[in-house]
């Protein structure tokens, strides 16, 4: 008589499904040692002692906190509206530095070289074209610029289970490498984790989209970093919060990767904050800014 | 009550003019100022493109003041028409340049364009003889037709080879060295732009135009680099109210067009005179309150506004833009009226006046086609417009949207769709709750096709799916191997593992039951989909017109192929059961209508049906598909987005891990075809109309199949070569006619593309030819087709074609000369 058969069910997402649905956002599940010790298990095993480790930077590295970016930009046009005073006498209005804000960006993206059909902006560009748009030149661009990063900075935290965990995996012999989809350059990201008391020999190198134009959300960033490197594809373990940018593309280049979603809490939040600028700025200056919500 | 009454109905052009033009145009003259910052590097020249560009410098010049800002140093105009940059470029990119102006031509002959190339060069002009039979071809054969050797070509050529060392020197001392040059124009896709381009390489060419418009017919080379500061849009988006310029415009063409001529010769070139005095008659042009009254408007309103912030424009163009779009889309009687200011003046050496509105449908020179409303509608630049000079209340309102793709007479017959449809926003966005599918996959010890299908879910771009993997009775951690290194989100994973087979439907019913969902779909390992097929037929089902459906298949494509030493071999593709239109009981009683890769449904009818009979080994999804369609219809979409792959090649058809279990299991199928069949009989034979459904199917099924077999005896061994030559000229004439008529279906705007019937890809090739005849559209011979040499062949063809009989001597081929027997010239 032939055997009945046995059906067995599984998942494979008890980490990513943890921090996806944690009721107080991702922050504390990262301070908490059940979770963090399942998390170091998984990541000891993908490198296997002698891969090289791939971060994020934005979200993984460093968390922001739960500011939309509608918002945090709005606060960079304060600071945008204060340098031009400081510099020039000129009163500029926080709502008016804020657009010009965002017509340079809109500008960067749009109209910057592509390079192998991709684009990304540059906060060198926005800036530039933010200067002009305010005061008809470049001259207050650099000032922006530290406006912008300053903001950026009250803004952000550090992940320390992943500084640790980056920490004691060079001190073992490992190799770590930052790799961001950003509008900022290198040298400002570089600058940002220094403030944040990651110094520059605390990693190998570190790869910003805004410097090279291909991307992890394109994929041609990562052969860029194999080759900057001299590894090759199965070498690499890359950790993220973006599925596209940071799990799907590297896995489709052979790289091992692991996903570290935002918690839909995290996502609420920032949808909350987005939804409050933009009726502040309907309410007090009758338009909506094409800034997507957080997703 | 509309905006206009409310506003001033007393004056609708200044309300028009002032409160909402103006308004528009400051936003775009302030994107106009984001990008020249952008660009401006010291290293760049920027071309305010005349003529437009002589308004666009003057808009600008009261906005920077406004401003207080200063024009960037580098600006200049220049001063050429489209005809003008194809003189002035021949000479670097003659075949792009000829091609052009050919299809400015499109309906005419190349006497035509002969006449608008030469008309300021009396002396060349008088030289021709334009009585000639070679002017009698048709204006596409003019880039071929210029390299013909005749004299009369000779004598175009001299004169556009001195136009273009005139136009080098020219643009040399527009550019001044830089290295970069951006165009600033009205719009839409850069045609200039692309001429530039690839002439001039040395130039680094960017475009900025009020929107970004583009036809099937852009130049994908440049594309990114044209952009349009309003919007980029093909089509009107409702959640976009600034898409609907693209109903209308040339209301900003209008706007922008002084009332000087055309910039059709080159300065410098073989016209330099003229050039100079049109140059001179556009910088002069008066600006006239009769027919220029809303742009007067908008300079007022830039002077009176002139120091607003970016805030405050953009603010003030958001609250205009959805007001004008109403106007576009939606204008009575008076707001048309008050929006057409003047006829439009036509480019490419054509002295005509093209009508926006027929405001005087009674006037006595009115041509004979513009005498029917129809006519006038559909001739109209701005058909949305006319529909309001011609028709009053509902009807007009229904009427205009109607020719703004915002609704179509067929949802006046059905209710279903037209209760929750209404104009404005798209038919049910996918929203932030989407539903959920289920995609369920049964895989058995196949790692190389269950990674493929991995891939095929991993790209779907719609992304709120559960992949349910089914290991029926193969080796787990072959499966695990694949989970873990898919690029499928592993939130979205589930794996159902069986230590033992229980079969396909079986295997399906325990997938689908592991999971909550909305909808199912069952993905074969072997399959594989388009990457918008979830997008497409969940965003169709959860519409208004969706929802009187259970399930929808789309197009799907067969794909022959083998597996040879670990690697998948395509053979061949081809459209499966491409016949299928929609799908009828009785007609899927005789036989399944479509692969189960193509078919997505509603989760409530799986439940209600009980699910996939497990007692069948074979054939299980078309007893499932009868079952569904006795209680739900299934809506066919027209897009290919399934693929439905077979091995049918080599070993690995047979037998063994990657056998379909239609080609592996051939015999099953037909074993149970007749199994299936009477199980079906047997569980709805209550139901006497079913039964004898089904009894009738199988007839018409078997009489098919007997007509197939006598079909295939009869059919000819071989043909002889030249009938075979014939035959091959004739099928790829037929394709070439069809591909005409379909592109240039496309092409036409929605209310147009409507009016045309229904091509029928199988008609023969006098079919479509006669078919493009009568529905106005151009056929262009095909490029092995020898037109001139057919007409100096065939003298009567060429007098027919003379007399206005035949459009080209290629439609007279296609539609009597193949099947006269008469040579069909191939160009060398």
């Amino acid at each position: 008589m032939a055997q009945m058969a046995e059906t067995s069910y599984y998942r494979f997402d008890d980490i990513e499904d943890e921090l996806a649905t944690a009721q107080e956002g991702r922050r504390a599940l990262f301070k908490a040692p059940d979770f963090t010790d399942k998390l170091k298990q998984r990541l000891d095993e993908l490198l296997d002692g002698g891969r090289v480790l791939s971060l994020d930077v934005f979200d993984t590295l460093i968390l922001r906190d739960n500011s939309s970016e509608i918002t945090r930009f709005f606060e960079v046009g304060g600071r945008m509206a204060d340098v031009v005073e400081a510099e020039t006498g000129r009163q500029v209005s926080q709502v008016d530095a804020f657009i010009a804000r965002q017509l340079g960006t809109e500008a960067t993206y749009r109209a910057s070289r592509p390079i192998q059909g991709c684009r990304e902006g540059s906060i060198v560009e926005l800036h530039r074209t933010a200067s002009q748009l305010l005061v008809g030149s470049n001259d207050l661009a650099e000032a922006f610029i530290a406006a912008e990063l300053e903001n950026e900075a009250t803004r952000i935290g550090l992940n320390t289970f992943i500084v640790d965990y980056v920490a004691s995996y060079r001190a073992s012999g490992g190799a770590v490498v930052l790799v961001t989809d950003m509008y900022l350059h290198a040298e400002q990201v570089v600058k940002l984790l220094e403030q944040l008391g990651i110094a520059r020999e605390s990693y190998d190198a570190l790869f910003s989209s805004a410097d090279t134009k291909v991307s992890k959300s394109s994929g041609g960033i990562f052969p860029f970093v194999e080759r900057n490197l001299v590894r090759s594809p199965g070498d690499f373990v890359h950790l993220g919060d973006s599925f596209r940018g940071d799990v799907a593309q590297p896995l489709r280049r052979g790289w091992k990767a692991m996903h570290l979603p935002l918690s839909e809490f995290d996502v609420r939040e920032r949808q909350r904050d987005h939804r409050m600028t933009q009726a502040m700025l309907a309410k007090n200056h009758g338009f909506e800014v094409g800034i997507s919500m957080p997703r | 009550m509309n905006d206009l009454q409310n506003a001033n109905a007393e004056n609708p052009v200044r309300y028009i003019g002032g409160d909402l033009i103006g308004p528009v145009v400051h936003r775009w003259l302030l994107g106009l100022e984001q990008y020249l910052s952008y660009f401006n590097d010291g290293d760049t020249r920027f071309l305010f493109c005349a003529r437009a560009g002589v308004r666009i410098e003057e808009l600008y010049a009261i906005y920077a003041k406004g401003r207080g800002i200063s024009q960037p140093d580098q600006s200049r105009l220049l001063w050429v028409s489209r005809i003008a940059l194809c003189k002035g470029l021949y000479q670097r990119v003659p075949e792009q340049a000829a091609a052009v102006i050919a299809s400015e031509y499109g309906d005419q002959t190349i006497r035509s364009v002969v006449q608008g190339l030469l008309r300021h060069h009396t002396e060349s002009l008088g030289s021709i003889d334009l009585g000639s039979h070679e002017m009698d071809a048709p204006a596409a054969e003019f880039p071929r037709w210029l390299n013909s050797g005749s004299r009369l070509a000779l004598t175009v050529l001299d004169y556009l080879e001195k136009s273009s060392e005139a136009f080098d020197t020219y643009l040399d001392s527009v550019i001044g060295g830089a290295s970069r040059a951006v165009l600033i124009d009205s719009g839409w896709q850069g045609t200039g732009q692309s001429l530039l381009s690839r002439a001039r390489k040395d130039i680094d060419w960017h475009g900025l135009y009020i929107g970004r418009i583009l036809t099937p017919l852009h130049d994908r080379s440049i594309v990114d680099r044209v952009i349009g500061v309003l919007f980029q849009a093909e089509s009107y988006d409702p959640e976009k109210p600034e898409t609907a310029i693209t109903l209308h415009r040339h209301l900003f063409e209008t706007l922008l067009e002084p009332n000087g001529p055309s910039i059709e010769e080159i300065v410098g070139g073989p016209c330099d005179t003229i050039a100079q005095s049109q140059i001179t008659a556009n910088k002069t042009a008066d600006v006239s309150a009769e027919y220029d009254p809303i742009f007067l408007l908008v300079c007022k309103y830039l002077r009176e506004n002139g120091e607003l912030g970016p805030a405050e424009i953009l603010s003030r163009y958001q609250k205009a833009i959805p007001k004008l779009a109403r106007m576009l889309i939606n204008p009575t009687r008076e707001e048309a009226l008050a929006l057409f200011s003047k006829d439009r003046s036509a480019d490419f050496g054509k002295e005509l006046l093209v009508p926006i509105l027929i405001t005087d449908p009674e006037a006595e020179d009115l041509p004979e086609h513009l005498r029917s409303r129809d006519g006038r509608i559909q001739n109209s630049l701005w058909p949305q417009g006319q529909i309001a000079l011609e028709f009053d209340g509902k009807l007009r309102e229904e009427l205009q949207l109607r020719v703004s793709g915002l609704a179509d007479d067929i949802g006046y017959f059905d209710h279903v769709a037209q209760k929750n449809s209404k104009p404005g926003p798209r038919l049910s966005p996918l929203s932030e709750a989407k539903p959920v599918v289920a995609i369920v996959t049964r895989t058995k010890n196949r790692p190389l096709l269950l990674n493929r299908a991995a891939e095929s879910v991993a790209q779907q771009t719609y992304d709120n799916y559960l992949w349910v993997i089914v290991n029926d009775g193969g080796e787990e951690s072959v499966v695990r191997e694949t989970i873990d290194n898919c690029s499928v989100d592993r939130r979205r994973i589930r794996l159902v593992s069986n230590s033992q087979s229980v079969g396909m439907e079986a295997a399906s019913n325990l997938g689908i039951r592991h999971v909550e969902s909305d909808y199912v779909l069952i993905h074969d390992d072997d399959d594989a989909l388009h990457p918008d097929f979830l997008k497409e037929t969940v965003t169709y089902l959860e519409s208004a017109a969706g929802k009187r459906y259970g399930g929808a298949v789309t197009k799907s494509e067969y794909i022959s192929e083998e597996i040879c030493n670990d690697q998948v071999i395509i053979h061949a593709r081809a459209p499966y059961m491409d016949w299928v239109r929609n799908i009828q009981l009785s007609e899927l009683m005789a036989q399944n209508l479509f692969a189960p890769i193509a078919f997505i449904y509603r989760r409530n009818l799986y439940d209600e049906i009980g699910g996939y009979n497990p007692e069948l080994p074979v054939l299980g999804d078309w007893f499932f598909n009868l079952e569904f369609v006795l209680r739900a219809d299934i809506k066919v979409l027209p897009k290919q987005l399934a693929y439905y792959h077979h091995r049918d090649r080599g070993d690995s058809s047979r037998s063994g891990v990657y056998s379909n279990s239609v080609i592996g299991g051939q015999s099953k199928h037909e074993e149970f075809s007749s199994v299936c069949r009477n199980m079906f009989l047997r569980k709805y034979a209550q139901n006497t109309s079913v039964a004898t459904g089904l009894i009738m199917a199988y007839f018409t099924q078997d009489m098919r199949n007997r007509i197939a077999r006598i079909s295939q005896s009869n059919t000819p061994s071989a043909a002889s070569s030249a009938q075979a030559a014939w035959a091959s000229w004739t099928e790829s004439d037929r394709l070439w006619v069809i591909t005409q008529v379909l592109e240039q279906k496309a092409r036409r705007s929605g209310w147009l593309r409507k009016r045309l019937p229904q091509v029928n890809t199988e008609s023969s090739l006098v079919e479509i030819t006669d078919f493009a005849k009568r529905n106005g559209i151009r056929i262009k011979a095909p490029t092995s087709f020898d037109d001139v040499g057919y007409l100096a062949q065939n003298a009567d063809v060429a007098k027919a074609v003379s007399a206005g009989t035949f459009a080209s001597g290629f439609e007279h081929y296609a539609l009597n000369g193949h099947l006269e027997g008469r040579g069909r010239p191939v160009r060398g």
